[in-house]
C-alpha cells in the first residue's frame, strides 16, 4: 500500500459516512382492531420541515392522530424528515413515489410545493395544515387545515394578564409566518382586553399586533437560543412567557425552570401531556387540535370520502381550545377562570371581535 | 503657467477621502440619532434604565428623558465626526466609541416608555458569547502552532450530539461531559493525523470533518434519537449559584449567579492567555507557528507539538460543544450549533490571535445576538427578519472594517514536512 492510499482511504470513509443525509423512518405492523378491507395496505405519510418529530408540540400533534389511525384502523404510518429547506421539494416528491395514500405536509412553508405536486399528480391526496389557498377548492385533492388560534390565544392573553405579577408578559415566535403571528396576535388581544375591563396596563413584551413586529428566535429547533431569549425577556420584566416555536419553547421552560419564577403558555398539544415532567411550569396551552383533525382525515379517506377545501378549526367547532389549568388550578382565583371562560361563548357569538383590540 | 501648481500639488499629502467619508459617516449618525431617536421622543418619554439583572423589580431604576439623553449623544457623536476629520484621536478607538453611542442611543430609543434592564442585556450577551469564545480558544491553540482548525463547527456539533447520547444512556451528566470533550479531542486528532502526517490541504481537511459531523449526527439523530426519544436527554448542568451572593445588586447576578459555562470560559480565557505567554510549551508552541524549521534546528519536535494542540483544540470545541445540551435544556437537534464555529474562527482573526483578543471579539458577537433580542422584545419597527440578520451583519462588518489588516502567524496553514 503506498503512501497516499493512507488519507484517500480515511477521506473515502468519511464522504460515504457523511452521505447518510435525511431519512425516513416507518412504523407499521401494528395490531388492528378493526381492519376494514384495504385497511393494511392504506400508507399515510407526514413530511415534516425540520429533524424533530418529538417535540412536543406541533410535528408530535399530527403524529398522535396519525398513531391513534394506526391503532384503529391497522393502516401504516411513515414520517420523513428535513435537514434543510433543499430537502422539501425531493421529500414530498418521495413521499408520492413511495407510494403513500395521503400526504400530510406540516407547515406553511409547504404552501406552494404542495400546490405545485398536487397539480401534477391530480390522483394524489394531500393534506395540508396551516395554509389555505383562495379559494381553496381550485386543488380538489388538497385538504386544508387551518386553526384560528387567535380565538384560544385570545383567552390565554386574558388569563395571562390576570396573573402576572410584574404587570408584564412575554411571547416570542420561531420564524415570522402567519400562522405564529397569529397566536401572538390573539394573545396580545386578549392582554389588552383585560385592560379594558379591568382599568389596568399589562404590558406584552415581544409582539406587536399593530405593526406585527416583534421577537423571534430564527428557527423552530435552536433550544438553546430559546433558553437565552426567554432569560432576556424575564429580565426585561416578563414573567408568563408565550413561545409560538415549537421545541424551541423547551428553552423557555428550561429558562422558567432555572429561574424559579414565572410560568410558560405552551402551544398546540397541552403540555402537560406530551411533556408531564414540566406540568407545574405550564399555566395552561393554546391547544390547535391536529391530532383529530389528522385523525379524521385519515378515517375518510381510508373509506373514499376524501374531501378537498378548507377546514377551519375554531373555538365553535373545538378545533381550537386552551387546556385545563392542571398543577395551576389552585392558583388561578376562581374569579379569573370564569372569566376566561366566560370569554368563549363571547367570541363564538361574536360579541367580543378579537381583532378589534389589537 | 499650470505647469508650478501641478508641482506643488505634487509636494501636498494626498487628500484622505478615507478619514473624511468616515468622519461624514459620523455626522449623519449624529443626525440620525438626533432625529429618529431623540428629536420624536423629545415632548415627555423616559426610558427606566435598571441594573437588576434576573431579580426583575428588585430595585428602582433610573428615569432617562429618552429625548434629551438621546440629543445629548447626538451632540457627542457630532463631535467624534468632527474629531474624524481633523484627525484627532485614533480612528480605531474613534470608530468603536461611535458605534457604542449609536448602538446605546438606540436601545434607550427601543424601550421609550419601558424599562431596560443594562445587567440583563450584559447577563445575555456573556452567555450567548460562551460557544462563540470556547470555540474560538480552540482556534487560537491551533493556529497558534501553525494549523487552522476549520472543524470547529463540526468538532462542536458532534460533541453536542456525543454528550446528549451518553447523558441520555448513562443519565449522569459528569460522564456526558467527558465524552463530549473525548469526541471533539477525537476530531482534533483526526484533523492533526490528516494534516500533520499525511499533508492533505488544512481547509480542505477541516471542511471535510465539517461536513462529515454534520451528515453522520443528522443521520443518527434520526436513526437513533427520534427513535427512541427517551435517550435524547442529556440533563443539565447546574447553575452555580454563590449563595446570597447572587443577590447582591449590579454586580450580584453577573458575577455570582450564572451558567457554569460561563465560569469555565473565563477561566479558560485567562489560562491559555498564561499559558501561551509565559510558559515552555506556549514559547514552543509559538515558534512552531512562525517558523517551524527555525524550531526544529533548537531541537523542538514541531510535529508532536501540532499533534498536541490540534488535539487539544478539538477538546476545547467539544466543551463548547456540550454548551449547546448540557449548558441549555439537554437535547439534541441537527445544525444546532447554526454556524457558530465559523463565526469563532472569525472570534480568532478579530482578536489577533490572542486569547484576551478573542473573548472581545466573542463578547462583540455575543452582544450583537442580545441586541437583535432587546430590539424584538420592544417591538422596534423593523422586519424580524432584518433583525435577525445583525449577528451576521456584526461579522462582516468586524472582518470587512474594523479588523483592516491583521497579521497572522508566519506558518499558519503550512505544512511542516521533515526533511
Amino acid at each position: 500500500m503506498t503512501r497516499a492510499a493512507g488519507p484517500a482511504l480515511v477521506l473515502a470513509l468519511i464522504v460515504l459516512l457523511a452521505g447518510c443525509g435525511s431519512s425516513t423512518s416507518s412504523s407499521g405492523g401494528a395490531t388492528p382492531t378493526s381492519s376494514s378491507g384495504n385497511a393494511s395496505h392504506f400508507l399515510a405519510c407526514e413530511v415534516l420541515t425540520d429533524s424533530t418529530l418529538y417535540d412536543k408540540s406541533f410535528n408530535e400533534a399530527t403524529w398522535n392522530g396519525l398513531q391513534q389511525a394506526q391503532k384503529d384502523f391497522g393502516i401504516k404510518i411513515k414520517y420523513t424528515t428535513a435537514q434543510s429547506p433543499s430537502d422539501y421539494q425531493p421529500n414530498l416528491v418521495a413521499a408520492h413515489a413511495h407510494g403513500c395514500d395521503l400526504i400530510f405536509a406540516i407547515s406553511f412553508t409547504y404552501g406552494d410545493l404542495v400546490a405545485k405536486e398536487a397539480q401534477s399528480n391530480p390522483h394524489q391526496h394531500y393534506a395540508i395544515v396551516d395554509y389555505s389557498y383562495s379559494p381553496p377548492n381550485q386543488y380538489p385533492n388538497v385538504r386544508q387545515l387551518v386553526y384560528a388560534t387567535d380565538q384560544a390565544a385570545f383567552q390565554a392573553g386574558y388569563l395571562s394578564a390576570g396573573m402576572t405579577k410584574t404587570g408584564k408578559i412575554g411571547t416570542f415566535g420561531g420564524q415570522k409566518q402567519p400562522p405564529v403571528d397569529l397566536f401572538m396576535d390573539g394573545y396580545v388581544e386578549g392582554a389588552n382586553y383585560y385592560n379594558h375591563v379591568h382599568g389596568t396596563h399589562v404590558q406584552v413584551l415581544g409582539w406587536d399586533p399593530k405593526t406585527q413586529t416583534g421577537l423571534f428566535t430564527g428557527d423552530f429547533t435552536n433550544e438553546a437560543k430559546g433558553q437565552t431569549t426567554t432569560q432576556t425577556l424575564m429580565g426585561q420584566g416578563a414573567d408568563i412567557i408565550l413561545p409560538v416555536a415549537g421545541s424551541v419553547g423547551l428553552g423557555t421552560v428550561a429558562a422558567v425552570r432555572a429561574a424559579g419564577k414565572g410560568a410558560v403558555i405552551w402551544v398546540d398539544s397541552d403540555g402537560c401531556q406530551t411533556d408531564p415532567g414540566d406540568c407545574k411550569f405550564f399555566l395552561t396551552t393554546i391547544e390547535k387540535h391536529m391530532a383529530p383533525g389528522a385523525y379524521d382525515t385519515v378515517e375518510k379517506t381510508l373509506h373514499g370520502h376524501f374531501q378537498g377545501g378548507l377546514y377551519t378549526g375554531t373555538l365553535k367547532n373545538g378545533g381550537v381550545g386552551i387546556a385545563p389549568y392542571h398543577d395551576w388550578a389552585s392558583k388561578v382565583p376562581a374569579r379569573l377562570q370564569s372569566e376566561v371562560a366566560a370569554l368563549k361563548p363571547a367570541i363564538i357569538s361574536g360579541k367580543i371581535k378579537i381583532s378589534q383590540w389589537k | 503657467m499650470t505647469a508650478p501648481a501641478v508641482a506643488v500639488q505634487r509636494i501636498s499629502a494626498p487628500i484622505p477621502w478615507r478619514r473624511y467619508a468616515i468622519g461624514v459617516l459620523y455626522l449623519a449618525l449624529a443626525i440620525f440619532v438626533f432625529i429618529v431617536c431623540g428629536l420624536h421622543t423629545l415632548p415627555r418619554t423616559d426610558t427606566t434604565i435598571t441594573f437588576n439583572g434576573n431579580n426583575y423589580g428588585a430595585l428602582p431604576g433610573l428615569m432617562v428623558p429618552t429625548g434629551v439623553f438621546n440629543t445629548l449623544l447626538a451632540v457627542v457623536l457630532a463631535f467624534i465626526g468632527g474629531a474624524q476629520l481633523a484627525n484627532l484621536g485614533r480612528a480605531a478607538w474613534l470608530l468603536g466609541l461611535a458605534l457604542f453611542i449609536f448602538v446605546v442611543a438606540f436601545m434607550v430609543w427601543a424601550a421609550r416608555g419601558n424599562t431596560l434592564d443594562v445587567v440583563n442585556v450584559a447577563e445575555s450577551s456573556l452567555l450567548s458569547s460562551v460557544p462563540i469564545a470556547i470555540g474560538a480558544l480552540s482556534g487560537v491553540v491551533c493556529e497558534r502552532a501553525g494549523v487552522i482548525n476549520i472543524a470547529i463547527e463540526g468538532q462542536m456539533l458532534t460533541a453536542a450530539f456525543i454528550s446528549t447520547l451518553m447523558g441520555g444512556l448513562t443519565g449522569n451528566v459528569l460522564v456526558a461531559l467527558a465524552s463530549g470533550i473525548l469526541a471533539g479531542a477525537l476530531l482534533g486528532w483526526l484533523l492533526a493525523l490528516l494534516s500533520l502526517k499525511y499533508a492533505v490541504d488544512q481547509i480542505i481537511a477541516g471542511f471535510v470533518i465539517d461536513v462529515f459531523a454534520t451528515g453522520f449526527t443528522s443521520y443518527l439523530q434520526v436513526s437513533v434519537l427520534e427513535v427512541h426519544p427517551e435517550v435524547n436527554a442529556s440533563g443539565q448542568i447546574p447553575n452555580v449559584g454563590l449563595g446570597g451572593l447572587s443577590n447582591v445588586p449590579v454586580a450580584g447576578p453577573l458575577v455570582f449567579g450564572n451558567n457554569a459555562y460561563v465560569y469555565a470560559m473565563v477561566v479558560l480565557v485567562f489560562s491559555i492567555h498564561i499559558a501561551l505567554y509565559y510558559t515552555r510549551w506556549g514559547l514552543r508552541a509559538r515558534s512552531v507557528g512562525e517558523h517551524p524549521i527555525a524550531a526544529a534546528t533548537v531541537g523542538i519536535n514541531p510535529i508532536r507539538i501540532r499533534y498536541f494542540n490540534v488535539i487539544l483544540g478539538g477538546a476545547l470545541a467539544g466543551l463548547a460543544g456540550t454548551f449547546f445540551t448540557l449548558g441549555a435544556t439537554g437535547r439534541f437537534d441537527s445544525t444546532m450549533t447554526s454556524g457558530q464555529g465559523f463565526i469563532a474562527l472569525v472570534a480568532v482573526i478579530l482578536g489577533g490571535w490572542n486569547p484576551i483578543g478573542a473573548f472581545l471579539a466573542a463578547l462583540l458577537f455575543g452582544f450583537a445576538v442580545s441586541l437583535q433580542t432587546i430590539l424584538g422584545i420592544f417591538n422596534v419597527n423593523i422586519d424580524p427578519n432584518i433583525l435577525s440578520m445583525i449577528p451576521y451583519l456584526v461579522t462582516i462588518l468586524a472582518v470587512a472594517g474594523i479588523v483592516g489588516r491583521t497579521r497572522p502567524p508566519a506558518a499558519d496553514g503550512q505544512p511542516y514536512v521533515q526533511e
